[in-house]
C-alpha cells in the first residue's frame, strides 16, 4: 500500500497524457520525458534525507499547499479538456471530477483502498491500449515503423472534421502548408492572416454556415473558441509535422543553446521536483521500491504505446495545439462504433481513478500540517474549491504541472536534497531565495526574447532551483 | 550510495543528450524499424534507471510506518 500511495502522487493523469502528448506531437522532449517519469520516483527512493527533520519548518506547509493547489488544478483542468473535446460544457468536467476527488478524501471507508486504484486504473488504460491495438492490427513497433514511413499526414475519409466537422474547444491559429479549402460550420469571426512579399495582412473573415475559403501555403487561420470548420479529405492537416520521417526524429542533428537549456531545465524541473513530493513516502523496502517502480514503468510504456497509435490512426489530433485531453478520444478513432465510444468512456474513467488517487494522496500530505487541530478537512475543502474555481477558466494542463514541479524544485526540492539537518531561518531564506529567483525567471523569461529566454520563462526552476540550492550551500551550518 | 546514483543519473541524461545533438544523427538509426532515440529513452533508459535504483536500494531498512 505504501508503495501504491507513493505512486499515486506522481502517476498523475496531467504526467502520463501529457508525456503522451508529447510523444504524440513529435518533439525532442518525448523520449526525454518518458525517462524523467521513471528518474523521478528513482531519485526519489534513493536521494535526498530520509528523516523528516523538514517537517518543522515553517516553509513546508505553505508550498506544499501551493504545489498541492497548482496539481489539482492541473488534473482539474484537463478533465475541463476531455469534457470540451467530447462536446460537453467544460464546467461540468471539472465539476465532477472535483466532485468524486472530494466524495472520496472525506469518505472514511475509501481511506483503506483508495491506494489501489493507481494500479486498477492503470490496467484498465493497458487492457484499452490492447483493445486499440488489436482494431490496428498492428504492433507498436510496426505502428511506429508505419508511423515513420508517412509521406504526410493528412485526413481521412472517417475523421469527422471533413465529414460533419469539428469544434475546437480553444482559440488558436492553424498554418496551412498546402492549399486548403475550408467550409465555416458555425457563424463565427475568423482571421485570415496572409504573408505576401515581407508584408502581412489580417481580414476578417465571418462567414455564414457553410460558407467556404481557400487559403494557400504560409496563410493562417485564426479561430475563436467553440469555432466549427469542415476540412478537405486528403489534405495535410495543419500544425502536424511535415511527414513521418520529421515525426520519427524531429531533433536528431539539432543544437542550439535553446534546445540544450530546454532539456536541463525538463530534467532539472521533474527529477528535484519530485523529491518534496515523493520522498517522504518512499517505500522503505526494496519489494516496495520496486512495485513503485513496475508502476512507473507500466505509465510510461502505456504513454509511448498510446502516442503511436494515436499518431497513427487519428492524424487530425494535431489539428490546432495537440492537448493531452484529446488524446483519450483515440479508441472513438481508431476502433469506431459504438464500442469506440464505450472504450473511450472506460478510459475516461481509468484517468479520473488516477486523478482521485492522486487527490486522495495529497490530502494526506496536506493533513500533516493540521497537527491534530481539527482543520484538516476545512484546509482540504479550501485548496480543492479554489483549484475548482480556478479550473473553470481554460489553463493548459501541462503548464501548470510544470509550474507546480518547477516551484518544488526550486524551493523545497534542494532542501530535501542536503543530508544534513538546516537551521528554521536558512531554510526560510533558501527557499525564499529559491522562490524570487523561480518568479523573476518565469515572469523575465516570458518578458524578453530569444529562445533562451522562452526557455527560462517556460523552466525557471533552472534558476530557482540552483539559487536555493546555492543558498543552502553557502548558510549551512559547519562542524566545529 | 547518492553520489553513485547522481553520476549514473547524469550519465542516462547525457546518453539522451548525445542522441538528440550528438554527431552522425545516431538518434535517428533504425534497430528493428524503431529509432536509436525511442529505444533508449523510451525502453533501454528507463529499464536501467529502474534496475539500477532496486540495485543501489539500501536493503534492511527498517519500515518507517
Amino acid at each position: 500500500m505504501i508503495a501504491f500511495r507513493f505512486a499515486s502522487l506522481w502517476l498523475g493523469p496531467v504526467l502520463v497524457l501529457g508525456v503522451a502528448a508529447h510523444l504524440y506531437a513529435g518533439g525532442s522532449a518525448g523520449p526525454l520525458l518518458v525517462l524523467l517519469v521513471v528518474l523521478g520516483p528513482c531519485a526519489a527512493l534513493l536521494g535526498g534525507r530520509r528523516e523528516r527533520a523538514a517537517e518543522a519548518s515553517r516553509v513546508l506547509a505553505p508550498l506544499t499547499l501551493l504545489a498541492a493547489l497548482l496539481l489539482l488544478s492541473a488534473g482539474l483542468a484537463l478533465f475541463g479538456d476531455i469534457a470540451s473535446g467530447v462536446g460537453a460544457p467544460r464546467w461540468r468536467g471539472v465539476v465532477i471530477a472535483a466532485g468524486c476527488a472530494f466524495a472520496l478524501t472525506v469518505w472514511p471507508p475509501a481511506g483503506r483502498w483508495w491506494p489501489r486504484l493507481v494500479p486498477a486504473a492503470l490496467l484498465v488504460a493497458w487492457l484499452v491500449l490492447a483493445a486499440v491495438a488489436h482494431a490496428s492490427g498492428l504492433g507498436p513497433m510496426a505502428a511506429w515503423a508505419s508511423v515513420a514511413s508517412r509521406s504526410a499526414f493528412c485526413f481521412e475519409t472517417t475523421s469527422p472534421w471533413v465529414r460533419s466537422g469539428g469544434t475546437f474547444p480553444t482559440a488558436g491559429v492553424l498554418t496551412f502548408s498546402e492549399p486548403h479549402r475550408v467550409q465555416a460550420a458555425s457563424p463565427d469571426v475568423f482571421g485570415v492572416i496572409v504573408s505576401d512579399g515581407g508584408t502581412t495582412s489580417v481580414e476578417e473573415w465571418r462567414p455564414r454556415p457553410g460558407a467556404a475559403i481557400t487559403l494557400r501555403p504560409g496563410d493562417r487561420l485564426s479561430y475563436p473558441a467553440g469555432a466549427r470548420l469542415i476540412f478537405e479529405t486528403g489534405r495535410r492537416v495543419p500544425g502536424a509535422p511535415r511527414s513521418g520521417a520529421a515525426w520519427a526524429d524531429p531533433a536528431v542533428g539539432a543544437s542550439g543553446a535553446g534546445e540544450f537549456v530546454r532539456f536541463l531545465g525538463l530534467a532539472l524541473t521533474f527529477v528535484v521536483g519530485s523529491f518534496p513530493l515523493l520522498r517522504p513516502g518512499a517505500p522503505p523496502t526494496r519489494a516496495g521500491a520496486a512495485v513503485g517502480l513496475a508502476l512507473a514503468l507500466a505509465a510510461a510504456g502505456w504513454a509511448e504505446a498510446w502516442a503511436v497509435y494515436a499518431a497513427w490512426a487519428a492524424p487530425d489530433l494535431f489539428l490546432g495545439t495537440v492537448r493531452a485531453g484529446a488524446l483519450v478520444a483515440l479508441p472513438s478513432l481508431a476502433v469506431g462504433g459504438p464500442w469506440g465510444r464505450r472504450l473511450t468512456g472506460v478510459l475516461v474513467v481509468a484517468v479520473l481513478g488516477l486523478f482521485v488517487a492522486g487527490a486522495a494522496g495529497l490530502r494526506e500530505r496536506i493533513a500533516v500540517f493540521d497537527r491534530g487541530g481539527g482543520h484538516d478537512l476545512a484546509l482540504w475543502s479550501g485548496v480543492l474549491g479554489l483549484a475548482l474555481v480556478g479550473s473553470l477558466w481554460p489553463h493548459e494542463p501541462w503548464a501548470l504541472l510544470v509550474l507546480a514541479q518547477g516551484l518544488l524544485a526550486s524551493t523545497l526540492g534542494p532542501l530535501a536534497l542536503m543530508s544534513s539537518a538546516i537551521p528554521v531561518r536558512t531554510q526560510v531564506m533558501a527557499s525564499g531565495l529559491g522562490l524570487a529567483a523561480f518568479a523573476v525567471g518565469a515572469l523575465g523569461g516570458r518578458a524578453s526574447g530569444g529562445a533562451v529566454a522562452a526557455t527560462l520563462g517556460a523552466y525557471p526552476a533552472l534558476l530557482g532551483a540552483p539559487a536555493a540550492w546555492a543558498a543552502l550551500r553557502l548558510a549551512r551550518p559547519r562542524p566545529a | 550510495m547518492r553520489r553513485r546514483f547522481g553520476l549514473a543519473l547524469g550519465l542516462l541524461l547525457a546518453g539522451l543528450a548525445l542522441l538528440v545533438a550528438g554527431p552522425f544523427d545516431l538518434g535517428a538509426v533504425r534497430v528493428a524499424g524503431v529509432s536509436l532515440l525511442w529505444w533508449y529513452g523510451g525502453a533501454v533508459a528507463p529499464v536501467l534507471a529502474a534496475l539500477l535504483t532496486l540495485a543501489l536500494f539500501p536493503s534492511g531498512r527498517s519500515p518507517r510506518r
